[in-house]
């Protein structure tokens, strides 16, 4: 995925666009900043770049109009599910703070970084997901403070020592080109995509005059920053949204799934909330779940009389008609009539695991009944060296089935998702099989939930990274090991698309 | 009253309460005859195009839901939604209500095979005409719809295409999402179909 990123310039309350940075040479696009921020939203754009020029010139950020207008740009922003990375004057941890808790994506800082390393230190211990350093450049070497005083400083060299003080991702602007519409400076960004580490995001901004320009840019960097071509119809909306299609294709959010064991019309195993009465009711912790962010819950039933599903369908139609979370109900499911009962109570899907392997008819036959998109087939997996061997009846017994051949042979018989837990890596919190995740990714078209060893934030974010749609966790979630809230902002701001 | 048509899919009861909260008359029913009383009529549906079009006809209700819709605010809701148009590629052989010009197409064919289908999850909506709907909402599905007249389309989201997830004509809404499990976004387009019964 790399980003396009229509940019918005403020200056006394208006949209406008300088050429070379010259406030003396300025042209008005419009008077309404919203109506930009929607306009852009639907293109299809999801990330906007946003510059309160007011602010890079005095270096007082909330002076003056244009604040109360960025802080509704973000307001709104966050309704329509678009990210805004922000610059212009931010040069204290107060005002970078207030405006990250308000609700904004990304804050840029140019002039900090440069002139106040010990602050600049600190900001990248505490918010270097939140952080993105722009650097302009002519020549090679940096300038700042809105582009008016000159210092000498070379490029490559405090590009990598800010990326060695934590920095994570960097927008290049060459002031040289920025608002002349002659071109980007291809060199520079093939250079840094030489020297950069590879998790450092780069950004080019400054020149774009056409499509070309875009696509020359975005082979050396993940994002680029358009503004005047656009707002001069140099580019074609239309033509841009297209090229957006091609780079970033999907706006799907990828979800955070936690998963309840009920026994009996109760959830068991591990669940430790001080602040629910009861941390057996299946329906109170959904509706926990709902209000923290899960985009799904899957219950998997495990009581030891499952001929009428007598315990769990009430809860499903409960939380179908209460709390509206989508559900996936699995455990020791064997016939389309269960399958129908559960569907019929409310759930969104219904998990298949060891009857897919003793009947796989029953998966091709509640596809073509109920839709593939209702239908989740359940794998467990054990490794053997670079293969994984599936197991059925909650892992007691192996099968001598390929877990890659058999995903394969399930989504052929119409399963529309795939439920995938490594049982090496379950219960150990050092992880997701990443492996495993890599190969189902590539053998099969169906999105996959990946499942068993999640410890931290960064293994959800490994996962997703190897192809995971989905990522499953129970005890992690359900001790408060982490919140999903905290583990969702820590995900986008990675970069990736989170509902939040 | 605004009917909910029960032909056999899903947890009806969750749309009915979802829409209860705007609008306190909502009744779930598969009786022809109150279905032609109906005020607004919504359309829900789970599972696959063929086989609800077959449970529509044996309950009855081809007829009436033909002659229903669109004189009356009516609401589609996923594979509801599908059912307005005549032909699915899911179910070649079984015609649909044919209420709206155009097709129901499989999505996979459409995108490059690094996208995955399943359509699952929360997308983003993006709007493009009046009026507007946008925010993150819940899909679930592996067909779309492609109206003849591509300005029945009001939003759309991103997935290796341009995918049309709401449709407007007149008093009809097509929504390929699932309002009652979509939050704010679902609200508001329940709002929305609920001021067309007041109008």
């Amino acid at each position: 995925m790399k980003k396009i990123i229509p940019a918005i310039d403020l200056f006394d309350g208006q949209v406008v666009r300088l050429y070379q940075g010259d406030f003396n040479k300025l042209s008005i696009y419009s008077k309404t900043p919203s109506s930009l921020l929607h306009y852009f939203s639907k293109e299809g754009f999801d990330r906007m770049h946003i510059i309160n020029l007011n602010g890079a010139y005095s270096g007082e950020f909330e002076r003056g109009p244009n604040y109360a207008i960025i802080c509704s740009l973000i307001e709104e922003s966050k309704k329509w599910g678009v990210n805004i990375q922000l610059g212009g004057g931010l040069r204290t941890e107060k005002i970078i703070k207030k405006l990250l808790d308000k609700g904004l994506f990304k804050a840029i800082i140019g002039t900090l970084a440069i002139q106040n390393q010990k602050l600049l230190q600190k900001l990248l211990k505490r918010y270097k997901d939140d952080i993105i350093i722009a650097l302009d450049v002519q020549n090679n070497i940096v300038s700042t403070q809105g582009w008016k005083k000159g210092f000498q400083i070379e490029l490559n060299p405090l590009f990598k020592q800010f990326e060695s003080q934590g920095a994570l991702e960097f927008i290049i602007t060459d002031i040289s080109r920025d608002g002349t519409l002659t071109g980007p400076n291809f060199e520079i960004y093939k250079d840094l995509s030489k020297i950069k580490y590879k998790n450092t995001k780069l950004i080019a901004a400054g020149g774009i005059s056409n499509l070309e320009d875009i696509k020359n840019c975005l082979k050396y960097t993940d994002g680029v920053i358009i503004g005047k071509a656009l707002y001069e119809n140099k580019v074609n909306i239309a033509n841009l949204t297209k090229l957006k299609l091609k780079y970033d294709p999907t706006n799907l959010a990828r979800r955070i799934i936690p998963c309840l064991d009920v026994k009996d019309g109760r959830v068991v195993k591990g669940i430790q909330f001080n602040n629910l009465k009861d941390s057996g009711d299946p329906v109170a912790l959904a509706q926990f779940y709902n209000q923290e962010g899960a985009d799904e819950l899957v219950f998997l039933d495990i009581s030891a009389n499952l001929e009428d599903r007598g315990s769990i369908i009430p809860i499903i139609k409960k939380v179908a008609e209460e709390i509206y979370i989508p559900l996936t109900v699995g455990g020791g499911i064997r016939s389309i009539s269960e399958i129908r009962r559960i569907i019929k109570a409310g759930a969104e899907k219904v998990s298949i695991n060891t009857s897919a392997v003793k009947n796989p008819k029953l998966i091709r036959e509640s596809a073509q009944k109920f839709g593939s998109q209702s239908i989740v087939v359940a794998i467990d997996v054990k490794r053997e060296g670079n293969l994984w061997e599936v197991y059925i009846k909650s892992g007691t017994e192996s099968t001598g089935l390929d877990g890659i051949a058999w995903a394969k042979k399930v989504v052929n018989y119409g399963a529309g998702e795939l439920l995938v837990t490594s049982m090496d890596r379950d219960g150990t919190q050092g992880g997701y099989d990443l492996d495993l995740i890599k190969e189902l990714y590539k053998a099969v078209s169906v999105p996959i939930i990946a499942s068993g060893g999640a410890g931290t934030h960064k293994h959800f974010y490994e996962a997703i990274n190897a192809g995971a749609e989905a990522v499953l966790a129970a005890s992690l979630f359900h001790k408060r090991m982490l919140s999903i809230q905290d583990l969702k902002v820590y995900l986008s701001k990675k970069g990736i698309k989170i509902r939040i | 009253m605004i009917t909910v048509v029960d032909y056999g899919s899903g947890n009806l009861r969750s749309i009915q309460k979802s829409i209860i909260r705007f609008y306190p008359n909502v009744m779930i029913s598969k009786d022809p005859e109150l279905i032609e009383q109906a005020k607004a009529i919504i359309l829900p549906g789970v599972g696959a195009f063929g086989d609800a079009i077959k449970d529509i006809q044996q309950n009855g209700l081809y007829e009436v839901l033909i002659e229903k819709i669109g004189r009356v605010p009516t609401m589609g809701i996923c594979l509801g939604m599908q059912l307005l148009f005549s032909y699915s590629q899911e179910s070649s052989g079984i015609r649909g209500l044919g209420i709206i010009p155009g097709k129901v197409l499989n999505i996979k064919n459409e995108i490059s095979s690094s996208i995955k289908v399943p359509h699952m999850g929360w997308n983003r909506l993006i709007p493009i005409s009046e009026p507007y709907f946008y925010g993150y909402a819940y899909f679930n599905h592996s067909y779309y719809c492609r109206p003849e007249n591509r300005s029945l389309v009001i939003c759309q989201v991103n997935h290796g295409m341009t995918i049309p997830v709401i449709i407007l004509k007149d008093k009809i809404l097509g929504v390929q999402f699932h309002p009652e499990k979509s939050k704010r976004a679902g609200d508001t387009l329940i709002q929305y179909f609920v001021s067309l019964i007041e109008k």
